[in-house]
């Protein structure tokens, strides 16, 4: 299937603050969403996934983050296995792993600010939340967190005056004040042009420099080579190749879009 | 000048025949409809005749009601005020009781659908039974006088508020709510945070509605007893003192008035 034998065990799960093992998750008996994926994430990296529509990344997101659950193999954060844990438990496991959405997902009547204050809300006391008034600890530190996106300076505009890129940015400040382990990106500039893509980015690895480690769903390979340490293609729920941007195998590329298309054919080509 | 037809030559177009599947339906709905409202206007005993020879009655009750009477007038605008308030602390106490039940009642954000069903069950009961038959009741049982009033608006508007909040809320998108809960809040947290303050503006809007309507609403509730200026209204009518009567019906208007342009003023400014 793959030119190499892609798993935990050739990357190694020492020092990895997630380790996916063994998913599998099917659809009805014959759709095979994920075929058995495995891999670790060290902190501060930034790995891409790639793959064409329906080889398995939203699945995979989903498993990741305990909305969906597979059936079989786990996905151990912190020692806590996300998919045997429920309610309260799985609460506790998700304040680890922060979500980026295609969509950004702000609350669009909220200020930027509010909306990284909303990266507090386990940790903040209700009545605190209810009345939305976070402590100044909280305040600091969602103002660092705008901050390091870049958008101080847009931190009391409304979420829905902001453009598409600097929502999304907003929505990694969220993730920055979640103090998460993990981000967890889908499609995070599927929706954006260019120029806010690469800000976008920039802030993705701007968190990853802060320590946290950063697995991103990406449509387009060239924006896969020039932002992600490490990259994995996924194929038909299979992961076909797992390795650093560096030493990726083109090839492997290729046959990742082999199937899906001219659009996306082509896109590969121009590489 | 006519435009060519570009590609020119005559394109085939479908044949309708004279009796198509659409236009038979058409004849059938326009007979149902015509045979609806011909048993409807014998149903409502609907007689021009009557209503010729009763317009001049009335003519010359408006003749006798001038010069309105103002000898009562503190009375009656204290009525006034009466109903006013009646509306006010009916539609208040329904909002404050309709609070819980659009979240149980609302699909996307109830706890189980073993509470929606009979949430929605429950509202539907209370918006069927009009606050004018609720208030009928409640005078037999706490006795005459605003208060049954009250009781009455209360326990109608609690089921239409609700249905109608319940409906706001199940249109606002669901990606705000999905990534508060990521962040691993407690469902309070999540509502009052990410749901709140995009419905919080049309749940005013609507209350304010139902205060509005219920302020019309209730100069009927007095002739069942229920205080207000509709008592007075009622008490007039029936000892033919057409004087007061329109000073009455004038306050009504000029209340009812003031409270629509008002709520309007508010609505606007909610945006």
């Amino acid at each position: 299937m793959g030119t190499t034998t892609p798993g935990v065990s050739a990357n190694g799960t020492a020092g990895a603050v997630m380790v996916a093992e063994g998913l599998i998750k099917r659809y009805g008996s014959d759709v095979r969403a994920l075929g058995g994926v495995s891999f670790a994430v060290r902190p501060g990296e930034v790995v891409a996934v790639l793959g064409p529509s329906g080889a398995g990344k939203t699945t995979l997101f989903r498993c990741l983050t305990g909305l969906t659950r597979p059936d079989a193999g786990s996905v151990v954060i912190n020692g806590r296995d996300l998919t045997q844990a429920s309610g309260r438990e799985l609460r506790m496991a998700r304040r680890d792993v922060a979500l980026i959405f295609q969509q950004f997902n702000l609350i669009r009547r909220l200020t930027a600010l509010q909306n990284v204050l909303a990266g507090r809300l386990a940790q903040a006391q209700t009545w605190r939340v209810v009345l939305r008034r976070f402590a100044r600890a909280d305040r600091q530190l969602a103002l660092g967190c705008l901050d390091t996106v870049g958008l101080l300076d847009k931190s009391y505009a409304r979420a829905d005056q902001l453009s598409g890129g600097q929502q999304q940015r907003v929505a990694i400040a969220r993730a920055l004040a979640q103090d998460a382990k993990i981000i967890l990106a889908d499609e995070p500039v599927a929706s954006l042009d260019p120029e806010s893509s690469a800000t976008v980015l920039e802030s993705l690895r701007a968190a990853a420099a802060a320590g946290v480690a950063v697995i991103a769903s990406l449509h387009q390979v060239h924006l896969a080579r020039s932002f992600a340490d490490r990259i994995i293609a996924l194929r038909e729920g299979a992961l076909l190749e797992d390795a650093p941007n560096a030493s990726f195998d083109s090839r492997a590329l290729e046959q990742l879009y082999e199937r899906a298309g001219d659009r996306l054919r082509n896109t590969a080509a121009t590489l | 000048m006519t435009l060519a037809v570009p590609g020119g030559r005559g394109y085939p177009e479908p044949v309708v025949s004279w009796l198509s599947a659409s236009r038979l339906r058409f004849i059938v709905l326009a007979v149902a409809l015509a045979g609806f409202y011909s048993v409807s206007w014998h149903l409502a005993q609907v007689d021009p005749a009557k209503l010729a020879a009763g317009l001049p009655k009335m003519a010359s009750w408006a003749v006798k009601a001038w010069p309105p009477a103002t000898d009562e007038l503190g009375v009656l605008i204290q009525r006034a005020a009466e109903t006013v308030a009646m509306a006010a602390i009916g539609t208040t106490a329904a909002a404050i009781l309709a609070l819980p039940l659009c979240v149980l009642a609302a699909r996307n954000v109830t706890p189980s659908m073993i509470l929606y069903y009979p949430a929605r069950w429950f509202l539907n009961a209370l918006r069927g039974i009009d606050s004018f038959v609720f208030a009928l009741l409640f005078v037999a049982a706490v006795g005459l006088g605003p208060f049954a009033g009250v009781l009455g608006i209360a326990l109608h508007t609690w089921g239409s508020t609700a249905k109608l909040w319940a409906e706001a809320i199940e249109n606002i998108p669901p990606g705000p709510i999905e990534a508060a809960a990521a962040t691993g809040a407690s469902r309070v947290k999540v509502l009052a945070f990410a749901l709140l303050p995009d419905v919080a503006p049309n749940m005013v809007s609507t209350g304010l509605f139902w205060w509005e309507f219920n302020v019309r609403a209730s100069t009927v509730l007095g002739v069942v007893g229920a205080g207000g200026i509709g008592q007075e209204l009622k008490n007039s009518m029936d000892l033919l003192l057409f004087p007061r009567l329109l000073t009455i019906i004038a306050l009504i208007l000029a209340m009812v008035t003031v409270i629509d342009h008002g709520s309007e003023w508010v609505r606007r400014r909610l945006e």
